[in-house]
């Protein structure tokens, strides 16, 4: 064989097995998403919005984990946004490359990949068993806020490092401190890359079930306390799949669904926001 | 001749002391800007020994020398923009009409702007009131990811007051003398990323000039852009001496011939020879630069 044919082969082999992998990762993915259309846009009415979770047999709806839900991710999302930008912040322009800064990028690349039940069950410690006494909607946002913090952190550091020095020198050389530079430039520069890390973040909690069933717990009833115990839409989906009632069960379907809708939709309306934002 | 150009380490002693003295000429106008025996140091790599370097005012003064030999670092002094790295130092003089900028003891007082926010370094200097007055435009353009009319403000905010109107009226004139108001006057919301290179150089320039600096300290400016706009800046430039100084870092040579008074020949960290362009590039002195200038190296 000569080399050129070699070459020739090497590449079509791996260029197939690229294809491949493609092929098999989308062909899971509109596996799911028809699954989930298939058994879940049939059970999608009015009553899915305005009725609490029922009792097997009766009418009713997921009111109260929706509700829940949004509620716990907004919260975490906010203490994560601002947690995590302030952070990655601080490792790409200032600390990041001192000891501390290495330990702090180390620890959160450790928290990055921790498993969530171990997040769940480090809040549960502090606030379900010490703080509070009982399951809390607030003990459930911070293990959310707990999963997204890393992941903005990551991110915002990553954007914040691929923007050119030149950009942070042409502040400075007009008579800028280091702080508005970044604040009034870098950031506004990155805007698109910080977006993104808090769609990621978004994405990754909006369907965590493990660490909430251990803070948040759950709630039959629709309750807009965050003090006390709190439904979710995954906690119910939980919950309801694993029963034996047939209307549970489509309930959890729905509730599936409206989740991969919401990730899809929050994406979506990201990278449009993102494309406009960095539209010249 | 030969231990110049045998490359030495640059922290060897021998290489300060082992050539031969500049040719500098002798000031005929009033200095606003001069470095006196300078040195600047990465870390603990030296790269400039001890430049000297007069920079008259209403003149363009024009950096040249092979690429590494120094030039960026001695423009970077000259505005202590290195600050914002820890470990790049610089000694000797930098003096601002007479004041010296390297010294932090010198009178900060009167490097002070007029009025707005004054951010102290933590040596003392108000480098914010110092960057006012002498401006930078980088090799690459470097617009800002906000409006036309934002980029131009934006260091006049820093460090001026002023109304809607003054505003107004400052960012006309400073997009006119950068040679940019016919082609932006319509889309001044327009974000700064939109415009073409020469044009976001000239962007640049503006912003830079927005804030009356003395000086205008330009890093290969042109390098990044077609003939025509070069020439559109170049027409800049000449405009703008009579308002500015400025100093230009340059590798094209034509360019420092036909733009130009006043032109230094740097190598290897050193001043070689700093003397009236028509004169260095006629009759170039020190063998280096005539070796230089008629394109035998670099
Ligand atoms: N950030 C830096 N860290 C260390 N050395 C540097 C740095 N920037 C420039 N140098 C060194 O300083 C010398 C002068 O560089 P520079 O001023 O950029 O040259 P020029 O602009 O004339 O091409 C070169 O030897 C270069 O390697
Ligand atoms: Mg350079």
């Amino acid at each position: 064989m000569d080399r050129a044919f070699r070459r020739k082969l090497t590449n079509g082999v791996f260029v197939g097995a690229c294809g491949l992998a493609t092929i098999i990762a989308l062909a899971a993915l509109v596996l799911i998403l028809w699954s989930l259309v298939k058994e879940g846009v049939g059970g999608i009415d009015g009553k899915i919005f305005t009725m609490t979770q029922p009792a097997p047999g009766s009418p009713g709806g997921l009111k109260n984990a929706i509700t829940g839900s949004l509620m716990m991710c907004a919260a975490g999302m906010a203490i994560a946004v601002v947690v995590g930008i302030l952070a990655g912040t601080w490792l790409a322009e200032y600390g990041g490359q001192t000891p501390y800064g290495h330990a702090v990028r180390f620890l959160n690349d450790v928290l990055l990949s921790a498993p969530s039940i171990l997040i769940g069950l480090f809040v549960y410690e502090i606030m379900v068993a010490h703080l509070f006494g009982h399951f809390s909607g607030y003990a459930g946002a911070l293990a959310l806020a707990l999963l997204a913090v890393p992941i903005v952190t990551r991110t915002t550091e990553d954007m914040l490092a691929l923007q050119p020095n030149t950009l942070r020198e042409a502040g400075m050389a007009l008579g800028a401190g280091r702080g508005f530079v970044i604040r009034s430039i870098i950031w506004k520069a990155a805007s698109a890359g910080l977006l993104t890390g808090g769609l990621l973040g978004f994405a990754r909690i909006s369907g965590e079930t493990a660490p909430l069933l251990f803070t948040s717990l759950g709630n039959q009833f629709f309750s807009l306390d965050m003090a006390q115990p709190m439904a979710s839409l995954p906690t119910t989906i939980f919950q309801f799949a694993l029963s034996a009632y047939d209307d549970w069960r489509r309930l959890a379907w729905v509730g599936a669904l409206l989740i991969a809708v919401a990730v899809l939709a929050v994406n979506t309306i990201g990278r449009l926001l993102a494309r406009e934002t960095h539209r010249p | 001749m030969n231990d110049i150009a045998t490359p030495v380490a640059p922290t060897s002693p021998n290489i300060a002391a082992s050539t031969e003295a500049p040719i500098m000429m002798r000031p005929t106008g009033e200095l606003v800007l001069e470095a006196r025996q300078l040195d600047f140091s990465y870390g603990k790599t030296q790269s400039l020994f001890g430049v000297d370097l007069p920079v008259e005012r209403n003149r363009i003064t024009a950096l040249i020398g092979p690429s590494g030999c120094g030039k960026s670092t001695l423009l970077r002094a000259l505005n202590r923009i290195y600050d914002m790295y820890p470990g790049q130092h610089a000694t000797g003089r930098v003096l601002l009409n007479g004041e010296d900028i390297l010294s932090d003891r010198g009178s900060i007082s009167r490097l002070r702007a007029r009025d707005g926010e004054v951010a102290l370094n933590p040596s003392g200097l108000d480098t914010s009131a110092l960057r006012a007055r002498i401006g930078m435009v980088f090799q690459k353009p470097t617009p800002f990811p906000m409006s036309i009319y934002d980029n131009v403000a934006f260091g006049v905010r820093l460090h001026h007051r002023k109304s809607k109107a003054e505003m107004d009226v400052i960012v006309e004139r400073s997009l006119k003398r950068a040679a940019l108001w016919d082609e932006v006057k319509d889309k001044l919301s327009a974000s700064g990323l939109g415009l073409s290179g020469g044009q976001q150089q000239r962007l640049c320039v503006a912003r830079g000039i927005a804030v009356e600096p003395e000086v205008l300290l330009l890093d290969e400016p042109a390098s990044a852009l077609d003939p025509v706009s070069t020439a559109k800046l170049e027409a800049t430039l000449m405009e703008l001496k009579k308002d500015f100084t400025i100093v230009i870092v340059t590798h094209n040579l034509q360019q420092a011939a036909r733009i130009s008074d006043h032109t230094g020949f740097m190598f290897l960290g050193k001043m070689i020879e700093f003397r009236p362009t028509a004169e260095l590039f006629e009759r170039p002195q020190s063998p280096r630069t005539r070796d230089y200038v008629t394109g035998r190296f670099g």
